[in-house]
């Protein structure tokens, strides 16, 4: 199935181009994503951040080929990804049940869901869970231990001292008495805690993280921001970090993509995102963050609700909320990317050029 | 605000909840202590802010206001018109006729309105449950007029809740809770499950409904930002105890608790420039059915001695209207000044953590 004549630039992991999905619903076609591009950086983050419906979590899990059955993808969407020994593969043209896409999803590719309590399975102990990972993506050549498919299966005892050793760096005391508990004895921020050593374990080269912290406390929010990134910086893996919350976004990424109903709708590094926001819907979004600089500033709001997936404004998606709309233009026709520098490229009319901004 | 009359006024406030067996022979039943000696006032047309983390039992506190819970210890008198009334004392009737007083607005806008009743029904069910109007069109008056006020269409009202999105259920949610005309309303992380963009909305929509009819919130929330918005003073919780309690302002520019600090620190900020580091706060929220002994906050505070240990501090009033329960208090207040900022450090030399 590799195409050998696939290519990427050095500094690129992964590249997402015209990722198209839709989905067969009982009530007809939904367009879950139109068209997004992205590059995931070797080594770097690139924080996705938009609200709930905009495509965020379905856009990963493409890269991961973990839609549902009634998903659609174009089959035109490229998904590039460099595996680890150099060559490029599209994963779009991978059948998702095949053995070179499951060998990707969990060893080469991991991810961290939001809801730790839901993606650990109850009635296994969480050490059993781990090792069922690291004994299907790692292997043993008699003394050391490697990621990839030769050498021999590693035993039980094996994958016991990696789970044991992985749990222990992600800050989990008595680590071995851990890995044979269940998942409730342990509290919010240790199972996220477990959950990173899970995905981690196999040395992915791209994690994807859906909204790890949301629901954990600003205290221990911080603890496993500062874990990742610490682990970030030692394992060298690329990261996705998905997330609604602006202040992590600010915090985590080397570079930003704004989201809004299936589109991305601005996109650069994480300092002109956030700092300097074009789109409007970027603006009202870092506007509407409560911060305690601002206590008596009345919050602005981005008017309106965000549209149904049925009930998508024609145009610009986002032009029945914006208050700076091109009267006659922007409800009509979708604009196109206007790069602003080099790596800052927002979607808006406002800044395409000969179009009356 | 010292000299203005409370509307609500708490007096230790004890809630314990019994876990496991009662052991026949050794007697003492063992319990939890999810709220355990609270002290506080509200006043008419204030937001007192509640936060802390999960466990800390502000939804305890919040209940217990709204008498869901029966209180174990303490007093909660409502100061309404020249009565005073004790919320535990209420029988069942007197209780139920109180209730138009007092209201609640849930957190998940998605799980708290029964998908089977329409949005007018729901809006007009406390009127009806508590028998405050008369006639049919008077409910529908009311009903109509409250959804006009918090923004929702008119035409919404014969559709059901399924329709909606998070943003106009949290709407619905504030319509039912204020149709009946409450001077005390519990926020009980009403905002938390929306998006940013609605949020920021319902904030504004909550605080204009505050001006224009006088009522006075209980605002329970974990994230700080957002309490701070739209409090006026702000309580910290820490396992079931008030550790600090002061003018919004006043917490955020001189913490004196060290864990309102660290709270505050946790805080993911934007502003230019400056990428926050946090006060890192090893380990968990303790269980609260084996608190450690002295000062609760002791095994996780940097600034411990001895003396935490061994001895719980006392709740006290700092300065005028600030306070806090912490043995170092002043001493920490003045040797840190509210908290820094750093430049974001290159990847390379980021601090190792334990």
């Amino acid at each position: 199935m590799t195409d050998q004549n696939l290519s990427l630039p050095d500094d690129i992991l992964c590249r997402v181009r015209n990722l198209r999905i839709q989905f067969k619903t009982d009530e007809g076609v939904m367009t879950a994503l139109e068209g997004v591009n992205y590059d995931i950086p070797k080594s770097g983050t690139l924080g996705l951040c938009g609200e709930s419906g905009s495509g965020k979590s379905v856009s990963t899990k493409a890269l991961m080929q973990l839609l549902s059955k009634n998903a659609i993808v174009d089959p035109a969407s490229q998904i590039l990804f460099r595996k680890r020994d150099g060559s490029v593969i599209d994963i779009n043209s991978l059948n998702p049940g095949s053995r070179e896409t499951r060998e990707l999803r969990g060893g080469e590719i991991g991810m961290i869901f939001q809801e730790p309590m839901a993606s650990f399975s109850p009635v296994y102990s969480i050490g059993n869970q781990m090792s069922e990972a690291i004994r299907l993506h790692l292997r043993s050549d008699g003394n050391e231990i490697t990621t990839g498919i030769e050498g021999r299966k590693l035993s039980k005892a094996e994958a016991r001292k990696v789970a044991v050793e992985m749990l222990d760096r992600v800050g989990i005391a008595n680590a071995s008495l851990r890995f044979d508990q269940y998942p409730h004895e342990l509290s919010g921020g240790m199972r996220q805690r477990a959950m990173i050593a899970l995905a981690l374990s196999t040395s992915p080269s791209l994690l994807i993280a859906d909204e790890p912290t949301t629901a954990l406390d600003v205290t221990i929010q911080a603890q496993i921001l500062d874990l990742l990134q610490e682990l970030q910086d030692e394992l060298g893996m690329s990261v996705v970090f998905i997330t609604h919350d602006m202040g992590v976004i600010a915090q985590v990424s080397d570079i930003v993509a704004v989201m809004y109903l299936g589109r991305i709708v601005e996109q650069g590094t994480m300092e002109d995102v956030v700092f300097d926001p074009h789109h409007p819907y970027s603006k009202g979004l870092i506007e509407a963050i409560p911060s305690l600089d601002k206590l008596d500033e009345r919050l602005k709001s981005v008017p309106g609700d965000i549209p149904g997936p049925f009930d998508r404004p024609a145009g610009c998606s986002f032009s029945n909320r914006c208050e700076q709309r091109i009267a006659g233009l922007c409800r009509k026709i979708a604009p196109d990317y206007a790069m602003l520098n080099d790596h800052h490229v927002v979607r808006c009319h406002l800044y395409n050029e000969g179009s009356g901004a | 605000m010292t000299d203005k009359k409370p509307l609500i006024t708490v007096n230790e406030l004890k809630i314990h909840f019994p876990i496991g067996k009662k052991n026949m022979w050794k007697g003492e039943q063992s319990v939890v202590k999810a709220v355990d000696g609270l002290s506080f006032q509200v006043f008419p047309s204030e937001t007192l802010g509640l936060v802390g983390e999960s466990g800390s039992g502000k939804t305890t506190v919040g209940r217990a206001m709204l008498r869901a819970l029966r209180l174990t210890g303490g007093a909660i008198t409502f100061h309404i018109g020249n009565q005073d009334i004790q919320l535990a004392n209420l029988s069942n009737s007197e209780l139920r006729k109180f209730r138009s007083h007092i209201q609640l607005i849930f957190q998940d806008p998605y799980s708290s309105l029964n998908p089977r009743m329409t949005v007018r029904d729901i809006i007009a069910e406390p009127l009806e449950a508590l028998g405050l109007c008369s006639s049919r069109e008077e409910v529908d008056e009311k009903v109509r007029a409250i959804a006009e006020r918090c923004k929702l269409n008119l035409e919404y009202l014969r559709r059901f809740p399924h329709a909606f999105s998070g943003g106009q259920r949290q709407r619905i949610c504030i319509a039912r809770a204020l149709v009946c005309d409450p001077e005390f309303v519990v926020c009980d992380e009403s905002v938390s499950a929306l998006d940013v963009s609605i949020q920021a909305e319902i904030l504004n929509l909550l605080q204009d409904l505050q001006d224009e009819r006088g009522l006075s919130y209980l605002f329970i929330a974990h994230d700080l930002s957002v309490v701070s918005h739209i409090s006026d003073r702000v309580a910290v919780m820490y396992v079931g105890r008030l550790v600090e309690l002061a003018t919004r302002d006043r917490l955020f520019n001189h913490p004196m608790h060290p864990y309102t600090r660290a709270l505050m620190s946790a805080i993911p900020k934007v502003s230019k420039g400056v990428v926050f580091k946090p006060e890192s706060l090893d380990g968990e929220i303790p269980n609260p059915a084996k608190l450690p002994s002295g000062c609760l906050f002791h095994t996780r505070c940097k600034f411990s001695q001895s003396v935490c240990e061994a001895e719980p501090p006392l709740w006290r009033e700092a300065e005028p209207g600030h306070f806090v329960s912490c043995h170092f208090a002043e001493d920490l207040a003045e040797k840190l000044s509210a908290p820094q900022t750093q430049k974001k450090p290159k990847r390379a030399d980021r601090k190792e953590t334990q």
